[in-house]
């Protein structure tokens, strides 16, 4: 459950949304998929030695 | 504290304790590679037909290190996938409140949430969402999510259970099987007990109710072009506006909300979640709905038992899990009975507790009694708003939290996370003895209790320093509502339920910017998959060590002292790395409340 999209848009926060522009999409495409390397990254680190 | 409040907690401790053995005993006809569970004549053809259209070979397994890249690669796929499908709604079908694209950073935010079962929700379901999105980006997740919890409590389990193995299991077959046999099925029952109730499921628009008695509100005033006009001192221009209809939300609400609860994912379809009448519509369902988030995770408990090959020691993981129930159950109606006495001060009735933020049709003994079972695990759903819980009250979610939702947990994790404490108290107690830590005739060594550390500490880093981060900030604190303990509460509380991914909200928070739901998100993942993968690790060098035979060293481990010493262990290890934060939090709002004016004025 979240807390209160209704206020949300509308609330005085000042910009509600990240950006409408193909770069953005590209920045949070890029950033799930720098997520998932940073937890690949764990599997060789935890390799028993 | 009435005794109808008391007659229900024993009927529903009672239900949930006789559901437990049943529901773990079909578990293992479905986690058993060697298992066929009651439906295979309905699903076995559909269950090889998929193993055939994506060339799994089911008897083939795989190592830890397989498994858990088999867990990450759906889960990223996935996640891309629910992202494009919340940004281009405006274009796909099934939308007909022609709601638009989803806002990229909301978008980002929310794929993660569900990626990790954890439905935070920066958004109002039926104002933001189409049915396509509801249906397929996010339902989506609530089975698949479910079903990896699932898989990975059960190959953590198949590498204790081991001996001198290399794999753990194939994560493509538990999860076809577990979809298939557990989560499907029920689901289909329960949404149509769920329709018998009342919840809507259709596809319709939104229909439209004139109101019997309109009224009218100030809205900012526009110019040509929808901007805000702003006097010459930079403030808003207001103007009246009358209300005179009501949008009415429809939807498939039944079908969802049986998954968001049987699967402990909790993502509402509609804003105000469980305690909207339309999407819990009976003392009935609110009932169901509470027991079938323990349902899974319960009789995960029995199959781990049942696993091992020692009933007794799932019982006792089982009877920990249930004493900090009861305990969290106890506290949070206490502390919502007795209401708040500064009410009590002003002349207010304060006999009916403290009401404030509940749903009148559930009152405050179901409103603590949900609060505290969406926390115990990793569910979420809400049929009252946290934020307004007394201090103490409120404080109870937020332990449960911190604990890492091992109470019969999420589906799956709550297991995987236990079981990670289980390895923890048994060294502890071995330090202490002075004899060698062993589990269930496995040796406990130094690469155990790192992964083990590992998994403890990822949560506590990533709530205690992100909750640091906005409370110190200006983006941070202009989404509060409130000031004080309980403004640093609200974004305690948002950063703890995207850490544990339990997806719960204190409901005074607005998160859906930029830096909230970014932040957020990376909380969400990490929270999710740092511990995964330790747990993963954890299973495969359980899997390859050997067995040696129990003597009079052995800790026991059933009976009283294992109880004991593992509620103590989680108390001190899990939640009191967060006690310098609930002192600054709710125990100082706690004092501030109760009148100790010389104190905290």
């Amino acid at each position: 459950m979240g807390p209160g999209g209704e206020f949300a848009e509308d609330t005085a926060l000042g910009e509600r949304n990240s950006g409408d522009d193909p770069m953005t999409d590209l920045l949070f495409v890029g950033g799930m998929v720098a997520l998932f390397i940073a937890t690949i990254v764990f599997i060789p680190l935890l390799r028993r030695s | 504290m009435t005794l109808s409040g008391w007659v229900e907690l024993g009927i529903f401790s009672l239900i949930l304790y006789l559901l437990t053995k049943p529901v773990g005993l079909y578990l293992v006809q479905v986690l058993d590679a060697d298992g066929k569970p009651v439906l295979d004549r309905v699903f076995g053809p559909v269950e090889r037909l998929l193993y055939r259209l994506f060339r799994v070979n089911p008897k083939e397994e795989q190592t830890w290190q397989g498994y858990t890249l088999s867990v990450l690669a759906i889960s990223i796929v996935s996640c891309l996938f629910t992202y494009a499908v919340l940004r281009l709604q405006e274009h796909l079908p099934l939308n007909p409140q022609k709601f638009p694209g989803v806002s990229p950073d909301l978008a980002f935010n929310t794929a993660v949430s569900f990626t990790t079962n954890t439905n935070w929700q920066s958004y109002g379901g039926e104002s933001t969402m189409s049915y396509l999105s509801q249906m397929v980006a996010l339902a989506l997740h609530n089975f698949l999510s479910a079903a990896v919890g699932i898989a990975v409590g059960a190959a953590l389990v198949r590498g204790i259970a081991r001996h001198t193995s290399q794999t753990i299991g194939n994560f493509w077959v538990d999860l076809v099987r577990i979809t298939l046999y557990v989560l499907v099925p029920m689901c289909t029952v329960y949404s149509l007990f769920l329709v018998s109730q009342g919840m809507v499921q259709n596809f319709k628009p939104y229909d439209t109710a004139q109101l019997t008695e309109p009224f009218t509100v100030q809205v900012p005033k526009k110019d040509a072009e929808g901007n805000p006009l702003k006097d010459p001192k930079g403030n808003p221009v207001m103007e009246d506006q009358k209300v005179e209809t009501q949008s009415i939300a429809q939807g498939p609400m039944a079908s969802q909300v049986a998954i968001k609860m049987l699967g402990t994912n909790g993502g509402g379809f509609m804003n105000a979640n469980a305690s909207h009448p339309f999407e819990n519509p009976t003392p009935l369902s609110n009932f169901v709905q509470m027991l079938s988030i323990f349902c899974l995770g319960a009789g995960l408990v029995y199959y781990f038992g049942h696993s091992v090959r020692s009933p007794a020691h799932g019982w006792a993981v089982w009877t920990v899990m249930y004493l900090l129930f009861l305990a969290g159950v106890l506290v949070a109606w206490h502390s919502e009975a007795s209401g708040n006495p500064r009410l009590a001060a002003l002349g207010v009735d304060r006999r009916g507790g403290n009401m404030e933020g509940k749903e009148v049709r559930f009152g405050v003994f179901e409103s603590a009694l949900f609060a505290t079972i969406t926390t115990d695990a990793s569910c979420g759903a809400v049929n009252a708003m946290h934020d307004s819980f007394t201090p103490l009250g409120g404080l109870v979610p937020l332990i449960n939290l911190h604990l890492g939702e091992i109470i019969y947990g999420g589906v799956g994790a709550g297991l995987y996370g236990m079981i990670i404490f289980i390895v923890v108290a048994v060294f502890l107690f071995g330090l202490m003895a002075g004899r060698t830590p062993e589990y269930l005739g496995k040796k406990i060594e130094a690469y155990d209790v790192k992964v083990c550390a590992l998994g403890i500490l990822v949560v506590p880093v990533l709530v205690m320093g992100f909750t640091a981060w906005a409370a110190a900030t200006g983006w941070g604190q202009a989404g509060l509502n409130n000031s004080g303990p309980h403004g640093l509460s609200e974004i305690l509380y948002a950063y703890s339920s995207a850490g544990a991914n339990n997806g719960s909200a204190f409901a005074g928070l607005t998160t859906n910017v930029p830096l909230y739901n970014t932040t957020m998100g990376v909380v969400m993942w990490f929270g999710r998959f740092l511990i995964i993968v330790p747990a993963l690790a954890l299973a495969g060098n359980f899997a390859a060590k050997k067995v040696a035979p129990s003597n009079a060293g052995t800790f026991p481990l059933s009976g009283g002292t294992f109880v004991a010493l593992l509620i103590g262990t989680i108390l001190i290890v899990g939640a009191l790395t967060f006690f310098p934060a609930w002192a600054l939090g709710p125990v100082v709002e706690h004092f501030q409340m109760t009148g100790s004016a010389k104190l905290y004025p």
